[in-house]
């Protein structure tokens, strides 16, 4: 899905003081890219990502997502929203936790004939088929508190799948893991995103998982959050941090946040 | 288990001792207060006289404990849903909870009779609170996170109120059914005190007005007993319903 943002800013106006979070942000994303957005703590691009959402209305701008507004490609559950916390229901089976975009808002799939979102012809998603792609077939009858984290976020992983969206929105969604937890569940989603090809906006602090993931990575500064700079990598996958290339990328990346 | 078991047992059976041995050493009369021994035979004696009176208590603290857990409980779901009768509703219970309840108990007596319909009132009235209480807690409970998936899936009220919010609540509910439980039997039975046909308060009362201390201990003893029962019960099924935790 494409997603256009028309000069969004946002301002959060239930604090003390106005809270300037987002200045005027103008960006236009293909379908089926893979768009990281890069910098320190506070730059809004929390903000920026759960306006696209629908979770907060922007101040002023317009979204766009294949030219409709977020509200109603929201209620078509084609948004697909993970992040850093697996928010799983730990009264639920692992399974039960992954039919759950299935069980919620029958409506959705009504509205458009076909079961959400999905493409037409595409053969829908079995959750036990979701559950081996992340490598947890033995786990469907277990319950999220006997797993550890890095299982817990591909339960999380899966039921993002199971939405069948065409934009995945993840804010920072391994960054609560081990180091090499994070790098083995990157690389999956990778894999995934090779397969089903959504476009993917991702969130990080960390440079060189920017650069190992990004078709394009926006920089961005802190209050308000304004673009400081794009980043465009036309390196093949799986990257290579050791290359000269990444090299360049992951230098022009850092000068950039330094600056 | 075991070392809880004779961690138990060995401190009531200190107290019993220590209460017996002083009763003998200072010739404290049974009118002031009897010895275990004495209160232990009064109820050996008396078995089937207790036993019924418990029976008559127990029901009417249960079914008042119902009536406070359904109505706690369905008015902490209404204003999860109406969040616009929230703060009325939650001024109104803190006033009832405000009311020495016990003042109303000659009042209803006087409207229902001396039959089980007011003890099951007042035992209602002083379990909903807590149970109210908790539950509007608990069903505010669900975390950022869960509420920012549900919203993603475009998840009605009544999707969240099922498939989180409810669970949610249901360890918060149990925290309040451990303390109203055993309090129902003290919502029965002061009720009972104030006029009552038969029931531990009555026999309470009776042993009271009579000086009879072995057998008003007797009856304290029954209802405590029941108290731990029904606080027993709460804790086995809270293990097995939520068996997430």
């Amino acid at each position: 899905m494409r997603v256009q943002l028309h000069g969004v800013s946002k301002t959060f106006t239930d604090t003390a003081e106005p809270l300037p979070a987002l200045a005027t942000i103008t960006l236009d994303i293909a379908s089926g890219e893979f768009v990281c957005f890069i910098g320190p703590n506070g730059c809004g691009k929390s903000t920026l990502l759960r306006v696209i959402a629908d979770q907060v209305a922007p101040t002023s701008g317009a979204v766009r997502i294949d030219g409709a507004p977020p509200t109603k490609v929201r209620a078509r559950k084609q948004i697909a929203w993970m992040a850093q916390d697996p928010a799983l229901l730990p009264w639920k089976t692992v399974l039960d936790n992954i039919r759950l975009p299935q069980v919620i808002n029958l409506r959705a799939g009504r509205h458009t004939g076909r079961p959400t979102g999905r493409q037409p012809g595409e053969a829908a998603l079995n959750p036990n088929d979701l559950l081996e792609m992340v490598e947890l077939a033995g786990f469907a009858g277990a319950y999220p508190g006997t797993l550890s984290g890095g299982m817990q976020q591909r339960v999380a992983l899966a039921r993002t799948l199971a939405i069948g969206a065409r934009l995945w929105l993840m804010d920072e969604p391994f960054s609560a893991l081990d180091e090499l937890t994070r790098e083995r569940l990157t690389e999956e989603l990778l894999s995934l995103w090779h397969r089903f090809r959504p476009t993917v906006l991702w969130i990080t602090h960390n440079i060189a998982e920017a650069a190992r993931l990004a078709d394009r990575i926006v920089v961005m500064t802190q209050s308000p959050g304004a673009i400081r700079g794009v980043v465009s990598v036309n390196i093949d996958r799986p990257r290579d941090e050791t290359t000269p290339e990444m090299g360049t990328v992951i230098r022009a990346l850092r000068e950039m946040l330094r600056r | 288990m075991l070392t809880a078991v004779f961690s138990v047992a060995f401190v009531v059976s200190a107290a019993l001792i220590s209460w017996e041995a002083i009763i003998h050493a200072r010739e404290i009369p049974p009118y002031l207060l009897p010895a275990p021994s004495v209160i232990a035979r009064d109820l050996w004696e008396g078995g089937p006289r207790y036993a019924a009176a418990s029976a008559v208590t127990l029901l009417e603290a249960i079914s008042g404990l119902i009536l406070g857990v359904l109505v706690g409980t369905l008015v902490a779901t209404l204003i999860t849903f109406w969040r616009s009768l929230e703060r009325g509703v939650l001024i109104l219970a803190i006033l009832i909870k405000a009311t020495p309840i016990v003042a109303l108990i000659p009042l209803l007596i006087i409207w229902f009779g001396f039959g089980p319909l007011p003890k099951i009132i007042v035992t209602g009235l002083m379990t909903f609170f807590p149970v109210l209480i908790n539950m509007h807690a608990g069903l505010h409970a669900v975390d950022g996170a869960v509420l920012a998936l549900f919203h993603s899936l475009d998840a009605g009220r009544g999707e969240l109120f099922c498939h989180a919010r409810w669970p949610a609540a249901l360890p918060y509910l149990f925290a309040a059914l451990k303390v109203v439980a055993p309090l129902s039997l003290v919502g029965a039975v002061v009720a009972e005190w104030a006029g009552a046909s038969s029931g531990l308060g009555r026999t309470m009362w009776l042993a009271y007005t009579n000086l009879n201390m072995p057998a008003l201990f007797a009856a304290v003893v029954c209802s405590a007993l029941m108290g731990i029962g029904m606080y027993g019960i709460v804790v086995a099924l809270e293990k097995r319903i939520i068996f997430w935790k």
